[in-house]
């Protein structure tokens, strides 16, 4: 994906990301540290019936760097980054995606052209 | 003050009514369903309550719809786009029959001089569902698609079909936000009274379509929704509408839910290869 998509991707995403209501309200239950931040790495809560509790609101731990073009765009330090993974799900493969021929040739054409779903506000794939 | 029916709303509902009809999960049963002696689901059993004796509104829920056949739509243009039905307020918020279903009731919404202006110039090219944006709350339950209700004790969590959109209606005790960015959905919370959940919205986005005329709110608007399970079948929404920037004084309409059982939602995506908006006429 070249940077000019990633920002036109970005800046879609931005108005609710950063207007988003309810940005101080803090969220109970949160364990704490003695120095009173928020301790992430606290005991998993369970539910009443003992089950781990997945409920809260979760972003990818791994996020981008701010890019100074897109952060004409984007105020830096917000945390709106992405990940890599969104840009592409193989960054971490040393060879990328295992594609077979037929699917290879479908990504390089897309990324070629610089399409994405997202920049057409249909979904994407979990 | 009424708006003249006009034939582009047709398109607009054509738009909506895609999926439902290729539901999946067909076959996994609804658990927990109250059975007649017949071995039938017994839709006027008592609503379940959850273990603190609040009401259960979970569920998947269909609006009632009108017989397409009974609308003006359905006889001028048949019903092949919509054999469900449609929606009663899906058209005019007002309607609440299917003699209704595209004129709406005889004395039509109480509109300011200004906005009644603003509505009769409206087109339905225009039409928020037209462009694929999210649909206001008003205009939300009497949809086309299912939506499912999540209930926990901090909020309220409507997933709809239509766009794959969600509402949030927070139960947790926090106030409405002050000034919010104002958003499709607006912003909503929520308390029982009694059985009835009473939910407050603020942060509505001006000029936001209420039903297919073009029926629409200000940004000063405050929506109260009183929800009721009446039983196990079936789910009433009273929606009251308060915005006097808009309207001489509030107004209230009464939408009516049905569950749906042994199916689940499929994202309904508009915009997906979306080829329909570019032939629209606009009046």
């Amino acid at each position: 994906m070249n940077i000019r998509t990633f920002v036109v991707i970005a800046a879609v995403g931005l108005p609710i990301a950063t207007l988003g209501q309810w940005i101080q309200c803090p969220t109970p239950g949160v364990p704490r540290k003695t120095d009173g931040t928020p301790d992430l790495a606290g005991l998993t809560p369970r539910l009443a019936d003992g089950k781990p509790d997945l409920s809260g609101i979760w972003r990818a731990a791994r996020q981008l760097p701010c890019d100074p073009e897109a952060s004409r765009f984007i105020p830096c330090g917000i945390g709106i980054g992405g990940s890599p993974q969104a840009l592409n799900f193989g960054v971490d493969m040393p060879s990328g995606l295992p594609y077979q021929p037929w699917a290879a040739e479908l990504v390089k054409q897309r990324t070629a052209d610089g399409l994405d779903r997202r920049s057409t506000c249909a979904m994407f794939a979990r | 003050m009424r708006v003249p029916f006009k034939l582009p709303h047709v398109f607009a509902i054509s738009i909506g009514v895609a999926l439902p009809l290729s539901a999946q999960w067909l076959d996994v049963k609804t658990k927990h369903v109250p059975l007649t002696k017949e071995g039938k689901p017994n839709l006027t059993a008592p609503a379940p309550k959850l273990p603190g004796g609040k009401p259960n509104l979970s569920g998947v829920w269909n609006s009632v719809k009108a017989p397409c056949e009974e609308t003006f739509t359905g006889k001028a243009f048949g019903c092949i786009d919509s054999p469900d039905g449609i929606p009663i307020g899906f058209i005019d918020v007002t309607a609440t029959s299917a003699e209704e279903v595209e004129k709406g009731a005889k004395d039509g919404l109480p509109y300011q001089p200004a906005a009644a202006a603003f509505i009769k110039q409206r087109t339905s090219g225009n039409d928020d569902t037209v462009h694929c944006l999210p649909m206001s709350p008003v205009r939300q339950w009497p949809s086309f698609h299912p939506q499912k209700i999540v209930q926990t004790d901090e909020a309220l969590i409507i997933l709809d079909e239509y766009m794959a959109q969600y509402r949030q209606i927070f139960l947790d005790g926090r106030a409405l936000p002050k000034d919010p960015f104002p958003y499709f959905k607006g912003y909503s919370v929520g308390h029982w009274d009694g059985d009835t959940l009473v939910v407050d919205t603020v942060g509505l986005k001006e000029g936001l379509w209420l039903d297919g005329k073009g029926d629409t709110v200000s940004e000063e608007a405050r929506l109260t929704e009183r929800i009721r399970r009446q039983n196990y079948g079936n789910l009433e929404v009273q929606i009251t509408v308060n915005d006097p920037k808009t309207y001489t004084r509030p107004w209230t309409v009464t939408r009516h839910m049905q569950i749906a059982l042994d199916t689940e939602l499929i994202p309904y995506v508009c915009n997906e290869n979306e080829k329909s908006s570019q032939h629209m006429v606009s009046k």
